[in-house]
């Protein structure tokens, strides 16, 4: 972006205050201004205590008039003994070491390095990297505050006012969890739209109805950015995009990508060159002779079958069937050949004399010699060999036919297994291979016949009844162990959530619980520990677990679908801190922790408002924008006005709409009488058990939500008009949110009230979020407000 | 991206205060993400008189991935592949090593210190890891004589070096389709 390449300059900013803000001791970024107001100018070193409403630790004693000189002394050691090589040059304190972007909220590890914050979460968040950018000491916690300079092992559980345990942040104050949050929302791309997606795939629809432009696919997936920092593409641009890459020479944002390498097998595209080789090495073969001749690129083969053609065409392929099976069993010479079927075939093809003839012709002589050893071998490879067993397990109990040694061996390691039970003692003593049927075995094969029982009856078998099970069932009850371990290892063994998983699956099977409750419920309750993948995994074999076919398809269609609304999103991105991560002083004051259930749809819906400040510092980082004052402004007045700014999503509730003037008054009614019916709503959510999961993926709250107001759509219907996919009625919209969101506000000033009626605005919000999300259109919001600040960053 | 303002900076500090015997061009004014670096071999190393051609390409998610470095100009060395590709393996800027906080001033300098002390035991090219550990005459020998061969005159960076070298496998397998 070209007016990124000016970091400086401020042409854009409206704001007199956060204009300011973003030049030197940058810690000014719209915030300061915004909303805990006076402090913000004294902090040289940025320490700024000054959030406003939440936790004042000003203790730290950065007064509004501290000298900058001061305390830069104070934290430069901090880095300097450390990192002496790497140490900032200092000219700068307040900018960012690893992004050399202004620090808006210092990130404090515990061994005292401080970064931004945002550089810290993308860490965190996307990087998966819990170590200290700086001296890579691991840190289980950083602390996200405004002081600069208080350590890290100075903070007390008091001056933490929200805890978020998946990505590992502390907070010293809501203004910043807000802030920080708000990065992890599924943010529209578009400079100029705030817009906050529910998942991937609302968000792709976004982007395609609203703004007319895609976004990479592979780069959604794999780019470690945070949403709005992905590019907009026209169709044409992708394309290039793709092939060549989109580097814009000159820019300040260029970023020297080439395009998405293309497996030229499959026609696909990876992200980059260490995907398309992942993926060579997994679906491709490669010649390691060709590899070995010339190093310069690796020689790859569609499939193995093309490997071998070309081990045949170029090489020395030895073709004895073994070797074959085993593959690879290739040479670079002939005479490497030779050596190899003298040594390891020279004995069992005949004399030695007969193989060192046969070595020495060429391909013909070699078939026959294949044949000759073939034959006796039987089957080309294992399926043949192996195709009896099939034959053999059907075998009629009642039938006298002999029983083949595995199974007779099974049998009598059950039957000592179940040595106690009353069967008949384990059959005469070493069968042997002669096929020994002792009478015991018969009868227990009979018995087992003759069983019948239900395999949901299972639960009431002891193992010891284990032989009385017919194959089926006894198969039946390994796959349930299996899931049961496979369940417990994901879930670190933890005997609650053990239970917990256990309950859910009875729940499903007794009709209580449908699928995608079922699904949902898992991904919660697996969100912390397990990665998609393997809950994937565990869902494919609960499925198959389930007697009722029915049941089990359910559960996999709902699975999948959950796929596809969620995408790879998990892989790539981090989960929102929903209820599950978030704990802590939140509560109590500011009300966020309410607000973090729907957090994800609140906020996303109201992004309007929150986001105008907020997101212009997300987007601020990589993208110019353009600013409204507006935005800021109702902000700075709304805070004000509120004394207690402390939640994200409070004060987001507060100020739903923040852009434009328009508004499509009718709806506002209606929202607001959503709203004050829709608390119930989030509640509703955690209990069926989405809670965390829930909150994070975006989609299941969305059907659970609907769910449970099925009144609410009388009220949606105004928004979908209202909202369309124009930017013009988008705003529209939102200038009767805002309106909405004054008188909110007022409340908020209240004090105790205004954390009730944000949060309640909140989940109306968040009702009407969701209903647009049912209906496919998600209002865009206006807000150019805060966007200047992006600009800044560049 | 976010890379670019760290690129600049680290450039303008390079260019302000230039670490010694090291030369940055950028050799495009227009693409700050991928610089050519010269590198005058350390007079106590057995390099010393050579010029050396290094490329640096930032990744877009740079700095939370490490740049990729490569020699442009070959050099016999342990470390170092014995190719036109010049990977270089220095624990710093292996993905599980690499700190964001790193400089690039700080990884050319640990790469001019390869040039003194090669790390035989962490070695690219096994067979002249053995031969620096074994035969350190001979080694040096063949240094030597790269240096003269390679390092004299001025230093030149492949045209497409760059590019080939971060690449990667993998790229080139198109051609293998048949």
């Amino acid at each position: 972006m070209a007016d990124g390449a000016a970091p400086t300059g401020d042409n854009q900013a409206p704001s007199g205050p956060r204009g300011d803000g973003n030049r030197g001791r940058g810690r000014g970024r719209g915030g300061r201004g915004r909303g805990r107001g006076d402090h913000s100018r004294g902090r040289g070193r940025g320490g700024g205590g000054g959030r406003g409403g939440g936790a004042g630790h000003h203790r730290s004693g950065n007064t509004a008039t501290t000298d900058p000189a001061s305390q830069e002394p104070k934290k430069a050691p901090n880095f300097k003994k450390t990192e002496a090589l790497d140490g900032q040059a200092d000219d700068n304190a307040e900018t960012c070491f690893i992004c050399a972007n202004p620090i808006t909220h210092f990130s404090v590890a515990p061994c005292n390095h401080t970064t931004c914050h945002i550089c810290s979460l993308r860490l965190r968040a996307l990087y998966k990297s819990k170590d200290c950018p700086h001296c890579r000491t691991s840190s289980p916690y950083v602390i996200f505050t405004d002081d600069g300079t208080k350590r890290f092992e100075d903070y007390t559980a008091k001056d933490i006012t929200s805890t978020d345990d998946n990505i590992g942040i502390k907070y010293a104050g809501e203004e910043i969890v807000g802030d920080t949050i708000l990065l992890l929302r599924f943010n529209c791309p578009d400079s100029e739209c705030d817009f906050a997606g529910l998942g991937w795939q609302d968000l792709h629809q976004h982007v395609r109805n609203v703004h007319h432009m895609k976004m990479c696919d592979l780069c959604t997936r794999n780019k470690k950015v945070f949403t709005h920092e992905h590019e907009l593409f026209a169709d044409k641009q992708l394309t290039e995009h793709m092939r060549h890459g989109d580097d814009k020479p000159g820019a300040a944002d260029q970023t020297g990508f080439r395009g998405h390498p293309l497996c030229g097998f499959c026609g696909a595209r990876f992200y980059d060159s260490d995907k398309l080789y992942e993926h060579c090495r997994n679906k491709h073969e490669r010649c390691f002779l060709c590899d070995r001749r010339d190093s310069r690129q690796p020689h790859y083969f569609l499939d193995y079958d093309a490997l071998e053609q070309h081990f045949k065409k170029d090489h020395f392929l030895c073709n004895d069937r073994e070797c074959l099976e085993k593959k690879f069993v290739v040479f670079e010479s002939e005479m490497d050949l030779k050596a190899h079927q003298l040594s390891e075939h020279g004995g069992s093809v005949g004399s030695g004399r007969d193989a060192r003839r046969v070595d020495m012709s060429n391909f013909d002589l070699r078939q026959r010699y294949e044949q000759e050893r073939g034959a006796p071998r039987g089957g080309r490879n294992q399926e043949r060999r192996r195709a009896p067993d099939p034959a053999n397990e059907p075998i009629p109990a009642s039938s006298a036919q002999p029983l083949r040694r595995d199974e007779i061996a099974f049998q009598r390691q059950m039957a000592i297994q179940s040595g106690a039970a009353n069967r008949a003692p384990p059959p005469g003593p070493a069968p042997g291979p002669s096929r020994p049927p002792p009478p015991a075995i018969t009868a227990s094969r009979a018995a087992a016949a003759a069983t019948t029982a239900p395999i949901d009856a299972m639960e009431n078998l002891s193992i010891t009844d284990w032989s009385s099970l017919t194959q089926e069932q006894r198969a039946s009850l390994a796959r349930h162990n299996a899931v049961v371990e496979r369940a417990s290892n994901l879930l670190g063994n933890n005997e609650n959530k053990i239970a917990t998983f256990r309950q859910y699956i009875s729940n499903y099977n007794r009709g209580s619980m449908n699928p995608t409750q079922l699904i949902d419920a898992f991904a919660s309750l697996f969100a912390d520990t397990s990665s998609d993948t393997a809950l994937g995994t565990l869902v494919r074999e609960v499925a198959e677990l389930f007697e009722d076919k029915k049941k089990g398809e359910g559960l996999r269609a709902a699975w999948q679908n959950r796929r596809a609304r969620t995408q790879d999103r998990e892989e790539e991105y981090p989960s929102l801190p929903g209820l599950g991560g978030m704990h802590g002083a939140t509560t109590s004051t500011t009300g966020w922790a309410t607000a973090a259930a729907p957090t994800r749809v609140t906020l996303h819906n109201n992004g309007a408002a929150a986001n105008s400040n907020r997101v212009l510092k997300l987007k601020n980082s990589t993208r110019r924008g353009s600013v409204g004052n507006a935005s800021v402004m109702s902000f700075a007045s709304a805070s004000s006005g509120g004394g207690g700014r402390g939640v994200a999503a409070s004060s987001a509730a507060a100020f739903p709409a923040l852009p434009s003037a328009s508004r499509p008054a009718p709806a506002q009614p209606s929202w607001t009488a959503g709203g004050s019916s829709a608390p119930p709503a989030p509640k509703t959510t955690t209990a069926s058990h989405v809670g965390t999961g829930a909150v994070k993926r975006g989609p299941p709250p969305q059907t659970n939500s609907s769910d449970a107001f099925p009144a609410l759509p009388a009220a949606p219907k105004p928004k979908t008009t209202i909202f369309g996919y124009g930017r013009g009625v988008v705003r529209r919209d939102f200038g009767v949110s805002r309106d909405t969101g004054f008188s909110w506000g007022g409340g908020g000033g209240g004090g105790g009230a205004a954390s009730g009626s944000g949060n309640a605005g909140g989940a109306g919000e968040e009702v009407q979020q969701q209903q647009d999300g049912g209906q496919g259109g998600q209002g865009g919001k206006g807000k150019k407000g805060k966007k200047q600040v992006l600009a800044h960053w560049g | 991206m976010s890379s670019s303002k760290r690129i600049t900076k680290e450039l303008n500090d390079c260019l302000t205060s230039p670490p010694p015997s090291i030369t940055i061009t950028l050799p495009s004014e227009s693409n700050i993400s991928l610089w050519h670096i010269t590198l005058t071999a350390p007079p106590e190393s057995i390099y010393s008189g050579g010029k050396f051609g290094l490329i640096v390409q930032f990744p877009p998610e740079y700095p939370f991935k490490p740049p990729t470095i490569t020699f442009a100009t070959r050099i016999y060395h342990p470390n170092i592949t014995n190719e036109t590709n010049g990977s270089i393996c220095l624990s710093l800027l292996k993905t599980d090593n690499w700190k964001p906080s790193t400089k690039i001033v700080t990884v050319l300098e640990a790469i001019r210190q390869l040039l003194v002390e090669p790390q035989p035991d962490d070695p690219l090219e096994t067979r002249i890891a053995e031969q620096y550990k074994n035969e350190r005459k001979e080694f040096e020998k063949e240094a030597r004589a790269y240096v003269g061969r390679y390092a004299k005159g001025p230093v030149q960076f492949g045209t497409e070096a760059g590019a080939a070298t971060t690449g990667g496998e993998g790229q080139q397998q198109q051609q293998q389709v048949s």
